[in-house]
């Protein structure tokens, strides 16, 4: 990068970067040392200057934080992040939502290749991809091999298939999940009839169901 | 060693160009194969479309088509589902992590009500994680329901895909046994998925 | 006494000396696991593909237009594998996981030159991890096969100027997450 483009990359990312530390570094501060908490902010300035969301690589690095995770650790995983979410911002460009390039992050992660990533954006329009985003990274994190689980997407995406079928159109566990009430919340998992586990041995740990894998 | 490169991605290079390792055996399961190979070319073959997982190469569409008809097949079962070619998945749970919510009442209006449930009998509290608490294990008690040992919280949620987990008794953390697993596990422990989306 | 050519090994396979295929097996394998490895980024997925690709190339060997260019015609039957097996994401970064566990575990034992190394390397892995399928390899096969544009061409079936872009973005991409790491 010239001199004069990365004076003006500076000039121009500041306000972004700013705003980007401010709020980092409140949410950061107390939960972090000061050490990780300045690598971290570093990245999270970086990739703002990228179009890159905040928010995701905050909430990273208080997860590392709250799992009592090290330092190196913690740095390396808000920077894997933050490139897979450069690539899915790349991917499905400037105008997607925040919340589509984190669900397109997922996608990467789980698999997807940054060129099925576009090929849903192209498909859905104007559309937002968080839908088809959501439903290929579910698909493919459950061993769904890749190539199946973007021709299922990319199929729905292509047929103007309206959210709910995306929803219904993996199989009968999904069919049970998409049905909720009017005035009920909805539900974070599959309404699965909650099993009376095995009482629990004096003093012993709450047993909770194996989810096979 | 290009010239082309700057001095980074040079000693990048440096470090791909390492050897990558013994691969112990491997010769020798190659060799197996290829004297199965050679014995019975047919057999194995048929041996390979039970046993391999999407080989065949197809069009999408007719790979899911043919895939679909051969497992209806060879499992002697009849694939009882929507037949279209749109829906590819007949006999493999598929758990969305998409839920469906309403709107929070006179809260935020882009947040959505989402419930989370785990059964958890025996535990004295049971706390909701996730990056729309900061993963902060003090922020989301849950409350334990008339139900024996079922936990449960509804929550305001922004539209979007968020990871979570449950905390018990302040310090084992596990996922949510009936959603979606995140694909990565950064910090060891696995952490389940929600999409929140607006209701359709 | 000289050893024998790719060509005159796969002629006495194709002649029926079956066992002879492993001479080219243990010939091919560690140039072919390099790139599977680098490729996909766990043992797993690299050992599938491998496999894979050594039973093909034996199966089609008589298919095999000039056998004194068996290595580039075995290489691509590799790269193919490594294209469709659509390694996941989450498999590359739990290799590199593991790798940093092990890299922790040496902590004690290791002079300071040798952690350094390990460091990069995994940094460098982490940074392919964080390229697309058809970036990754495009990098690969220019910098680390060290291919020209016409053979990567032939070898992926896409155009000159779109591998050049894609080196190019891939270079660009590197270097940020690699300049990223340095920092911390």
């Amino acid at each position: 990068m010239t001199r004069a483009a990365l004076l003006i990359a500076c000039v121009l990312a500041t306000p972004a970067a700013l705003t980007a530390q401010a709020g980092a570094q409140a949410r950061l501060a107390g939960r972090l040392d000061a050490g990780t908490a300045t690598v971290v902010s570093g990245v999270i300035d970086s990739a703002a200057a990228a179009g890159v969301p905040s928010d995701p690589l905050i909430a990273k690095a208080l997860e590392g934080a709250s799992k009592h995770a090290t330092s190196d650790r913690i740095a390396l995983a808000v920077r894997g992040l933050a490139a897979d979410l450069a690539a899915s911002r790349g991917a499905l460009g400037r105008s997607a939502s925040e919340a589509d390039v984190v669900a397109g992050a997922s996608a990467l992660r789980a698999g997807a290749s940054t060129t099925v990533l576009a090929q849903i954006r192209a498909a859905r329009g104007n559309a937002p991809l968080l839908v088809p985003l959501a439903t290929l990274a579910d698909l493919v994190s459950q061993g769904i091999p890749v190539d199946r689980a973007a021709a299922t997407v990319l199929g729905l995406a292509r047929a103007g298939a309206p959210d709910a079928e995306y929803r219904t159109a993996a199989g009968p566990a999904a069919r049970g999940a998409a049905t909720a009430g009017p005035d009920a919340g909805g539900r974070a998992a599959p309404p699965t009839p909650v099993t009376a586990p095995p009482p629990a041995a004096r003093g012993g740990r709450p047993t909770t169901p194996g989810r096979p894998r | 060693m290009p010239d082309e490169l700057d001095s980074v991605l040079q000693r990048a290079v440096a470090a791909l160009r390492l050897p990558v390792g013994e691969f112990d055996g491997l010769d020798d399961r190659i060799m197996s194969a290829v004297r199965a190979e050679a014995a019975s070319p047919r057999q194995t073959h048929v041996r390979r479309w039970v046993a391999a997982r999407y080989t065949v190469r197809l069009s999408p569409l007719g790979a899911l088509a043919a895939a679909a008809g051969i497992a209806a097949v060879l499992l002697g079962g009849i694939w009882a589902g929507r037949r279209s070619a749109l829906s590819p998945l007949p006999d493999h749970d598929f758990a969305t992590s998409i839920a469906a919510a309403a709107p929070v009442a006179g809260g935020d209006a882009a947040a959505r009500s989402v419930r989370f449930e785990v059964a958890a009998p025996g535990a004295a509290q049971v706390a909701l994680v996730g990056d729309f608490n900061d993963w902060n294990p003090a922020a989301t008690p849950l409350r334990a329901s008339r139900q024996h040992g079922v936990w449960s919280v509804t929550v305001p949620i922004a539209p979007g895909r968020h990871e979570y987990a449950f905390v018990v008794d302040g310090e084992r953390w596990i996922p949510d046994p009936h959603a979606p697993r995140a694909a990565a596990a950064d910090f060891g422990s696995a952490n389940s998925v929600v999409t929140v989306t607006e209701r359709s | 006494m000289t050893e024998p050519s790719d060509a005159a090994i796969a002629r006495r396979v194709l002649a029926g000396d079956r066992e002879a295929y492993r001479l080219l097996v243990e010939r091919h394998r560690p140039r072919l696991a390099r790139f599977a490895m680098r490729m996909l980024g766990n043992r797993e997925d690299a050992e599938e593909a491998l496999q894979d690709a050594f039973l093909r190339a034996f199966r089609s060997l008589g298919q095999c237009a000039d056998l004194d260019r068996f290595d580039g015609w075995l290489f691509r039957i590799l790269a193919n594998r490594c294209r469709t097996r659509g390694a996941r994401r989450s498999r590359y970064e739990a290799t590199f996981v593991a790798d940093e566990v092990a890299l922790l575990a040496a902590r004690d034992a290791s002079s300071a030159d040798l952690l350094d190394r390990h460091a990069w390397s995994d940094e460098v892995a982490r940074a392919l991890a964080g390229l697309g399928e058809e970036a990754r390899e495009a990098f690969l096969l220019r910098y680390l096969e060290e291919l020209s544009y016409e053979e990567m061409a032939e070898l992926t079936g896409a155009g000159v100027s779109a591998l050049k872009m894609r080196v190019k973005r891939a270079c660009e991409r590197l270097r940020w997450l690699l300049t990223e790491a340095q920092h911390a």
